[in-house]
C-alpha cells in the first residue's frame, strides 16, 4: 500500500583513473636508489586528474604500513616535493599513491637501499619549567634555541625568540601553544601575545606516533625524532598529561619530540618538559 | 524603519478588535476537547496534568514557517530554530532539561523520535494537515516508557470533514525564497460507512544567508540554501460508528548548504530522504471494550558532503557521511470501563530501531563504519478514576525492556584523520536494561472555576543509538562511543491549578521539581584526537535538580481577540558528578546547557472578516552555551506578525513577518540568526 522511495548517491560514473609521474634530474630521485639512513631525499610528483574526477589525496607509504606523506587537497593537477629521510631497514618500498575524489588511485614504486648511516645527535633539554598564566613563581614562554624560560614581559621583547607558550583553560585544560598559535585572552595587557609582531609558530602532533617514554629517554641520535616527523600538526598540545610524547616541529623547520614530565594546578599551576630536537 | 511598521501593525490590530464582527475565535478555552495523549481519549477538564493545546484556529492564525513554531507559544516548551527555515533542524526542549530526545513527539500516537539520535524531523509534518497539538508536561514513561523525560508532544491530522475541498498557494520569501503547495481532502462518510482522505505537497527553495558573523567571516564563507520537498497523504476507511482504519504516508527529502565552500562547486551540503508509514486501527467492541492498535515503519538516508580547511590554511579535508537508519514498530492497548468509576486500560509495545552509517574520507583513505541495533518491549496498565463531579486520578505502571545489540565501530585503511579511532574501533557487547515506571495523579475540582492537580511520575530513557555507536565529529569536538551508557531516569513531582474568574478569563500555573538519576551528559575526557579535537563522551554522571514554575494567561478580548501570554522559569544544576577523569573537571554545581532559565511569550490573536491578524513577542533568557558554563548566548527579544485576508472564500493572501526588528543574535554553534524574516503566500481555495 505504501510506496517507500528510494535513493542512492549522487555519484557521476567518471571512471577515469588519475595520471602520476615522478620529475628527474638535479636534486630528485625518481627511481631505485642506494642512499645511508637518515639522509633526506627528495621526491618530485606531478599527477593529473586525467579528465576524471578531481585529486584529492596524495599519499607515500613505506614498506606497505608507514605513512611517510598523506596530503588532502582538492585540485585537476598537483606539483609537489615532498622530503623523505631513509629508514634504518636494509631495503625500503616507496608507494607513492594518487588518489580522486572517487576513490580511484595510481601508484608509482620506488625501491631505496640502505648505504651507510647519516644520523646526527640531538640537542636535549632534560628539564623545563614553565608556568601558567597566573603562575607567579615560572615564566609560561621558551625559546627552544636555548631553553630560556621568560615572563611575559620579557617574552614581549623577545619575541623572536619565543617557541612554545604555555596556559591552561577550560577548553585546552593544560597546554603547550606558541606566539602564532592564536592563544586570546589568556595573559592580560597590552604584552599579551596577540599584539607581538613576531608570532612564531609551532606545530604538535601525537595522532601519528606512539613513543614510549624509555625510546625518548635513550635516544641519542636524530632517528627516532626522523621516524616521528609529521605533515598534519595542530597548533596546540592540548590536554597534557604526565608521560605523554609529543612531536614539534618549529618555526624554523626543525623537528622534535617533547616529554611530559609532569602537570600541576590549573591557571597557577606549572609544567615540567624534557625537549630533545634537531640541530 | 522597525518601529513605523510596528506602529501600523498595531494600529491596524486595535482597528480590527474595535471592527469585529461575525467571526468567532473557537475554543478559546478548548472546555470540551478530547485528548488523545492519554491513549484514552479523556477529557482535557478530567486529566490531571499540565496540558495545552494549540487548536486548529490558533495554527492559521500563527506567525509560522514550521510546525514547531507554533510550539513556542506553550509555557516552558523551549524552541530553537537558530537559522529560521535554513536550520537543519529544530530543537525541541521542556522543562528544563536538554536534549530534543528527553522530549516524546508524537505523530497522531506513533512516536517520532528516532531510535538513532533521537531527534525529530519536524520538516515532515506541515501546518496545513494538522488539526491540533496536544503538550502533556512532565514526565510520563507510565503510559509511553522511552523519550517521555519531560514532556509529551502529539501532534494530530485533520480528518477531513467536507465531501471535497482543496487549495493552491504560491510563496515568496527572504533570501529569495519561492515554494508552493498543494492541499486535496475530501470525506465520503454516509451514515457513518465510507472513505476519507487528503494529499499534500509542499516545496521551498530558498538562496540563504551567510551564518559566519560579518568581523570572523572568510572567502570560503557561503550561503545557507535549502531546496525542500515535503508530501504527505492519508487515507480511511470509517466501518461504522465504533470501527475505523487510516493510514498515513509522509515524505521528505531535502538538499542543504552547510554554509561553507571551498573547492568544490556546490560547497557542502546534506541530503536527506525521509518516509513514514502509520497505520492507526481503532474499534469498540460489543462488550465495550475499545480497541486500538497502531503500527508505523519509518525510514531515514542522510548523506553529508563537508569540506574543511584549518585555520592556518594548510590542511584541506573533504569526506561524506552516509546514514541509515530504521524505526518500526505496534502498539496496541485495550480500554474498558470498571463500573461507573474505573477506566482500565492494559496495553503492550514493541519498538525496533537500528542504524548503519559510514563516513568516507576524500581526502584520505579512511572509511569508518558504525551501526547498532536497539529493541523495545512494554507492558502498561492505567486506572482513570473518576469519583463524583470533584475527584479524577489516574494510576499507571509500566514494564520497560531495551535490548542492545549488533554495535560495532570499524575503521578501514585509517590514515591521520582516524588513526585515532582505532583505539576506539571494536564490536560492543550486547547490553539490555529493564525499567519499571510508576505514576500517580489526582486532581480535584473545588468549583467550575477553579481545581487542583498534584503528580509524581518517573521518566525512564536508554541511550541512543549514536551515543553508544557513534565516534565522530561533533560541533563541540568529537564525541567517543560510550556503548556502556546506562538509561537515565527522571523522578518528577508537581502541583498546578486551573483559575477561571470569568468565562472569558483563565489562568494555569505549574510549579515541579525533578531529580534526575544517572543523567546522561557530555564530559570532556581530557584527550585530544586530530590535534585539535578536545573528546567528548556522553556520561551517567549523576544526579540533576530541576525545579521551576510556569504561569500562564488566556483572555478573551473583545469578541474575537484572545491575549495569550505566559511565562518560564526553570533552575536546572547538577548536584552530584561522579564522573571525574584525569582532566579534574568536577560539574558539580553547574547549570545545564542550553537552558534558559527566563521565557517569556505574549500573543495576540485577532479574527475579522476583513483581515486577521496576529503579533507574538517572544523573549528567550540567557543560557550556557557549553557544560562547563564558560560562555553564553545572550538573551533575545523577537516580535513576529502575521496578516491573512481571504475574499469570496476563494482567494487568500497571508503575510508572515519574523523577527521584525532585525534582532540578530549568535547561537550556540556561532551561527548568527537571520534576522528579519518575510512569506508572502498568495492562495486559491476550491
Amino acid at each position: 500500500m505504501l510506496a517507500f522511495i528510494s535513493c542512492s548517491k549522487d555519484e557521476s560514473n567518471n571512471n577515469i583513473l588519475p595520471a602520476i609521474s615522478l620529475k628527474t634530474g638535479g636534486i630528485y630521485v625518481s627511481s631505485d636508489t642506494a642512499i645511508a639512513e637518515g639522509l633526506q631525499i627528495t621526491i618530485g610528483i606531478k599527477a593529473f586528474a586525467n579528465n576524471g574526477e578531481n585529486l584529492t589525496n596524495l599519499l607515500i607509504i613505506s614498506n606497505d604500513s608507514i605513512r611517510l606523506f598523506d596530503y588532502g587537497f582538492n585540485a585537476i593537477s598537483i606539483d609537489k616535493d615532498v622530503l623523505i629521510n631513509k629508514n634504518s631497514d636494509s631495503i625500503q618500498h616507496l608507494a607513492i599513491i594518487i588518489r580522486n575524489s572517487k576513490g580511484l588511485s595510481s601508484t608509482l614504486n620506488i625501491k631505496l637501499t640502505k648505504n651507510g648511516s647519516a644520523y646526527k645527535s640531538v640537542i636535549y633539554f632534560p628539564e623545563i619549567t614553565l608556568g601558567a598564566q597566573n603562575n607567579i613563581a615560572f615564566g609560561s614562554f621558551a625559546s627552544l634555541a636555548n631553553a630560556q624560560v621568560y615572563v611575559l614581559n620579557n617574552a614581549y621583547q623577545n619575541q623572536q625568540l619565543i617557541d612554545l607558550l604555555y596556559y591552561y583553560n577550560s577548553i585546552d585544560f593544560n597546554a603547550l601553544g606558541s606566539p602564532g598559535a592564536n592563544v586570546t585572552g589568556i595573559y592580560s595587557g597590552s604584552n599579551a601575545p596577540e599584539y607581538w609582531t613576531v608570532k612564531n609558530t609551532t606545530y604538535f602532533s601525537r595522532n601519528i606516533i606512539n613513543v614510549p617514554v624509555a625510546s625518548f629517554d635513550y635516544a641519542i641520535n636524530d632517528s627516532l625524532i626522523i621516524a616521528n616527523t609529521f605533515v598534519n600538526g595542530g597548533r596546540k598540545a592540548k590536554s597534557l598529561a604526565t608521560n605523554q610524547i609529543w612531536a614539534f616541529q618549529t618555526q624554523s623547520g626543525k623537528f622534535g619530540l617533547i616529554k611530559v614530565i609532569q602537570v600541576d594546578g590549573q591557571e597557577s599551576g606549572s609544567v615540567k618538559i624534557a625537549v630533545k630536537m634537531q640541530q | 524603519m522597525n518601529k513605523k511598521i510596528l506602529i501600523i501593525f498595531i494600529f491596524t490590530f486595535f482597528t480590527n478588535i474595535l471592527n469585529a464582527q461575525d467571526t468567532i475565535l473557537k475554543n478559546i478555552f478548548l472546555k470540551d476537547v478530547i485528548i488523545l495523549s492519554t491513549r484514552t481519549n479523556s477529557k482535557l477538564e478530567n486529566i490531571p496534568a499540565s496540558i495545552d493545546v494549540i487548536a486548529k484556529e490558533e495554527i492559521e492564525n500563527y506567525p509560522s514557517t514550521n510546525i514547531d513554531n507554533l510550539l513556542q507559544s506553550v509555557s516552558n516548551v523551549y524552541v530553537n530554530r537558530s537559522w529560521g527555515i535554513f536550520s537543519k533542524n529544530s530543537s525541541v526542549t521542556m522543562r528544563g532539561m536538554d536534549g530534543t530526545n528527553r522530549v516524546l513527539v508524537l505523530y497522531n500516537g506513533i512516536p517520532l523520535n528516532k531510535t538513532s539520535g533521537g531527534g525529530i524531523n519536524w520538516y515532515m509534518i506541515q501546518p496545513e494537515t494538522v488539526e491540533k497539538i496536544e503538550v502533556l508536561k512532565g514526565s510520563n514513561s507510565a503510559l509511553y516508557g522511552n523519550n517521555a523525560m519531560s514532556g509529551i508532544i502529539n501532534i494530530i491530522s485533520e480528518i477531513p470533514k467536507e465531501k471535497f475541498k482543496g487549495n493552491f498557494k504560491l510563496l515568496y520569501g527572504g533570501y529569495q525564497t519561492f515554494g508552493s503547495s498543494i492541499h486535496l481532502s475530501g470525506n465520503q462518510v454516509r451514515n457513518n460507512r465510507g472513505w476519507y482522505w487528503y494529499a499534500n505537497g509542499f516545496w521551498r527553495k530558498g538562496d540563504g544567508y551567510i551564518m559566519v558573523p560579518k568581523e570572523t567571516r572568510d572567502s570560503n564563507d557561503s550561503k545557507l540554501g535549502i531546496n525542500e520537498f515535503s508530501s504527505d497523504a492519508q487515507l480511511g476507511y470509517q466501518f461504522n460508528e465504533k470501527t475505523k482504519l487510516t493510514v498515513n504516508y509522509n515524505f521528505y527529502t531535502d538538499n542543504r548548504s552547510d554554509g561553507i565552500k571551498i573547492y568544490e562547486k556546490e560547497g557542502g551540503f546534506q541530503k536527506s530522504f525521509s518516509n513514514l508509514g502509520m497505520l492507526n486501527f481503532s474499534t469498540i467492541m460489543h462488550n465495550g471494550i475499545l480497541f486500538n492498535a497502531k503500527a508505523f515503519y519509518h525510514y531515514d538516508y542522510f548523506w553529508q558532503h563537508t569540506e574543511k580547511l584549518n585555520e592556518t590554511g594548510d590542511t584541506y579535508k573533504m569526506y561524506d557521511t552516509d546514514q541509515y537508519s530504521n524505526d518500526m514498530g505496534l502498539w496496541l492497548n485495550v480500554t474498558r470501563n470498571l463500573g461507573k468509576i474505573n477506566k482500565l486500560t492494559l496495553g503492550a509495545d514493541f519498538k525496533h530501531g537500528n542504524m548503519d552509517a559510514e563516513d568516507i574520507y576524500r581526502t584520505s583513505t579512511d572509511n569508518v563504519k558504525r551501526k547498532g541495533n536497539i529493541s523495545f518491549a512494554a507492558a502498561f496498565l492505567q486506572d482513570e478514576i473518576a469519583i463524583g463531579n470533584k475527584w479524577n486520578i489516574v494510576a499507571a505502571l509500566r514494564y520497560d525492556y531495551a535490548g542492545f545489540n549488533s554495535g560495532s565501530i570499524v575503521v578501514d585503511n585509517p590514515s591521520y584523520n582516524t588513526g585515532f579511532l582505532r583505539s576506539f574501533a571494536e564490536d560492543y557487547p550486547s547490553n539490555h536494561w529493564m525499567s519499571l515506571s510508576p505514576k500517580i495523579s489526582a486532581k480535584y475540582n473545588f468549583s467550575n472555576k477553579v481545581d487542583m492537580y498534584i503528580s509524581a511520575s518517573k521518566g525512564f530513557m536508554p541511550a541512543t543509538l549514536d551515543d553508544m555507536c557513534s565516534s565522530r565529529k561533533i560541533t563541540k569536538g568529537f564525541k567517543e562511543a560510550n556503548p556502556q551508557l546506562k538509561p537515565e531516569y527522571v523522578f518528577t513531582y508537581e502541583i498546578g491549578n486551573t483559575y477561571k474568574p470569568t468565562s472569558k478569563l483563565m489562568f494555569e500555573s505549574s510549579i515541579y521539581f525533578s531529580e534526575g538519576k544517572d543523567f546522561q551528559y557530555f564530559v570532556a575526557t581530557g584527550e585530544i584526537v586530530d590535534n585539535t579535537s578536545i573528546v567528548l563522551k556522553r556520561e551517567n554522571i549523576g544526579k540533576v535538580n530541576i525545579a521551576g514554575f510556569e504561569i500562564s494567561a488566556k483572555y478573551q478580548w473583545f469578541k474575537n481577540t484572545l491575549l495569550k501570554c505566559n511565562y518560564t522559569y526553570n533552575h536546572s544544576e547538577i548536584v552530584e558528578f561522579n564522573a571525574l577523569n584525569e582532566t579534574g573537571v568536577n560539574l558539580k554545581g553547574k547549570h545545564i546547557a542550553e537552558i534558559p532559565a527566563h521565557q517569556v511569550f505574549i500573543g495576540l490573536f485577532n479574527r475579522n472578516k476583513w483581515i486577521n491578524s496576529s503579533i507574538i513577542f517572544n523573549y528567550v533568557g540567557e543560557q550556557w552555551v557549553d557544560e562547563q558554563n564558560s560562555a553564553t548566548i545572550s538573551d533575545h527579544f523577537t516580535i513576529d506578525l502575521r496578516l491573512y485576508r481571504e475574499w469570496n472564500k476563494r482567494f487568500t493572501v497571508s503575510l508572515d513577518l519574523q523577527n521584525l526588528l532585525d534582532d540578530e543574535f549568535i547561537d550556540k554553534k556561532g551561527g548568527l540568526s537571520p534576522g528579519r524574516y518575510f512569506e508572502l503566500e498568495i492562495g486559491v481555495k476550491f
